[in-house]
């Protein structure tokens, strides 16, 4: 690898999108921060605390995501869930990620072709 | 222990606007203690410290938590800004130095001459020290006027539909446009010069003259009558020019209402100052006897019977001229700029 930092970042700037699709994904139903930062890296998703739950508090400020205090266990909880303007958003998204998808495997590809991946 | 995460949370949440606080503190503590297994309460230092770690500087997560990036001068108008400054920090500075550069020999005319070294020395300190903070005023006044021309609107409307129609002519054939840079300098430079001005009438700096005969002495150069009248007048022909700049920097264009602006600024201006300069009653007392005792009749018929009407006549016309010339070349502007 030539360069180990500029590297990192073209993976930043790669997996940025990624996430808050992920992100939507996992919340069809609803978790805690640190539950779902276990969810996602169950599932290989390489994000870390720090960067989800800032995330998190920027979607529901943007109206993709609800949030709502269980206060019934010892410690207090906040559990996100995506809105209904998320679920819009998460299915468009979806679909022009595996569109992307297609396109990055038709370009770079191992000779698979449109429609294989569906 | 727990104070460890009470004093990271406080480390992140004090970095963030006031009404976030509260819910991110309340959001990052639940996250810790989930984050601390199931022992939560009875976690050791160890586990507490892994965690802290794991979430890293409270810097870096506090700005990851702040919603919008953080600048003074935004990167759609740094360009300009940076130009303003090349513009104006040497022209403000090297003007300051020269102006204090005489003040410090005014300052120093007092003095004995003996050691003239060191009077060179002190009146180039006080040049140099007021040149520098001249040149840190007209940096804090630029980047304030860029700050709040850029929250005020004088950025681009986003919110309009581009279109093809909407392109600019080349620069070579777009005659109406007023840079920010040239505005902006205009306003700083009005902004420092109406000081200066208001000072001076309000007598905290003297205008003055220096005799030297056998001894040195300060004299008011303008009567005290004509330096009250000027006050007011000062003010009002600095704001006309910074509300001129600041139509400016609101249209950048020559417009016809930016064209009326400037002209009917500068006549008003020019109108008021030329009117003082033409009434009785202009040079001080000190100074009209100083000339009556000067025994150099050249100088003496120059200046006339009217203590020195000939030359007031002439900065009058001098300033009418300018005047004129600049009206000109604001109509000139903007009637090129309509084809």
């Amino acid at each position: 690898m030539p360069d180990n930092d500029q590297f990192q970042s073209f993976l930043t700037e790669l997996r940025r999108g990624s996430l808050t699709l992920a992100v939507l994904g996992c919340l069809q139903e609803a978790h805690y921060g640190y539950g779902l930062l276990q969810a996602m890296q169950e599932k290989f998703i390489d994000i870390e605390a720090n960067t989800l739950y800032p995330l998190l508090r920027r979607l529901e400020s943007q109206g993709l995501l609800l949030s709502q205090w269980d206060t019934s266990e010892s410690r207090p909880r906040k559990y996100y869930s995506i809105s209904e303007k998320g679920r819009l958003v998460y299915t468009e998204l979806l679909a022009e990620w595996r569109k992307m998808q297609r396109s990055i495997d038709s370009i770079c590809g191992k000779g698979e072709e449109d429609g294989q991946f569906d | 222990m727990g104070n460890l995460i009470e004093r990271y949370i406080y480390d992140v949440t004090r970095r963030l606007p006031e009404k976030e606080r509260e819910e991110v503190s309340r959001e990052l503590n639940a996250n810790i203690y989930d984050m601390l297994a199931d022992n939560a309460d009875a976690a050791d230092e160890g586990e507490i410290r892994g965690v802290l770690q794991q979430l890293g500087s409270p810097a870096a997560l506090a700005e990851k938590y702040r919603q919008n990036p953080q600048y003074l001068i935004s990167p759609a108008i740094y360009d300009e800004y940076l130009r303003t400054l090349k513009l104006v920090l040497p022209l403000v500075g090297l003007a300051v130095l020269a102006a204090g550069t005489i003040a410090g020999a005014i300052d120093n005319l007092g003095y004995d001459l003996v050691n003239l070294s060191q009077v060179i020395a002190k009146i180039l300190a006080k040049g140099l020290a007021l040149g520098i903070s001249a040149v840190f005023q007209a940096l804090m006044w630029v980047t304030v006027g860029f700050v709040i021309a850029e929250r005020t609107g004088a950025k681009p409307d986003k919110s309009k539909e581009w279109k093809i129609e909407d392109l600019p002519e080349t620069p070579a054939d777009d005659k109406g446009r007023i840079p920010l840079s040239d505005s902006i300098a205009e306003l700083v430079v009005t902004v420092v010069f109406g000081i200066i001005m208001i000072l001076l009438c309000s007598g905290v700096l003297p205008f003055s003259f220096v005799i030297i005969r056998g001894e040195t002495r300060l004299y008011s150069l303008f009567s005290p009558g004509f330096l009250a009248s000027c006050l007011p007048a000062m003010v009002v022909v600095i704001s006309l020019s910074v509300f001129d700049c600041l139509v400016k920097i609101r249209y950048g264009r020559w417009t016809p209402l930016v064209c009326g602006t400037t002209v009917a600024s500068s006549l008003i201006s020019t109108i008021i100052v030329v009117y003082l300069l033409n009434r009785p009653g202009l040079l001080s007392d000190e100074f009209l006897a100083f000339i009556r005792g000067l025994e150099n009749p050249n100088l003496l018929r120059f200046l006339g019977a009217g203590g020195g009407r000939t030359i007031i006549l002439l900065i009058s016309a001098f300033i009418i001229i300018v005047t004129i010339g600049e009206c000109c070349y604001a109509l000139y502007r903007t009637l090129r700029s309509r084809r």
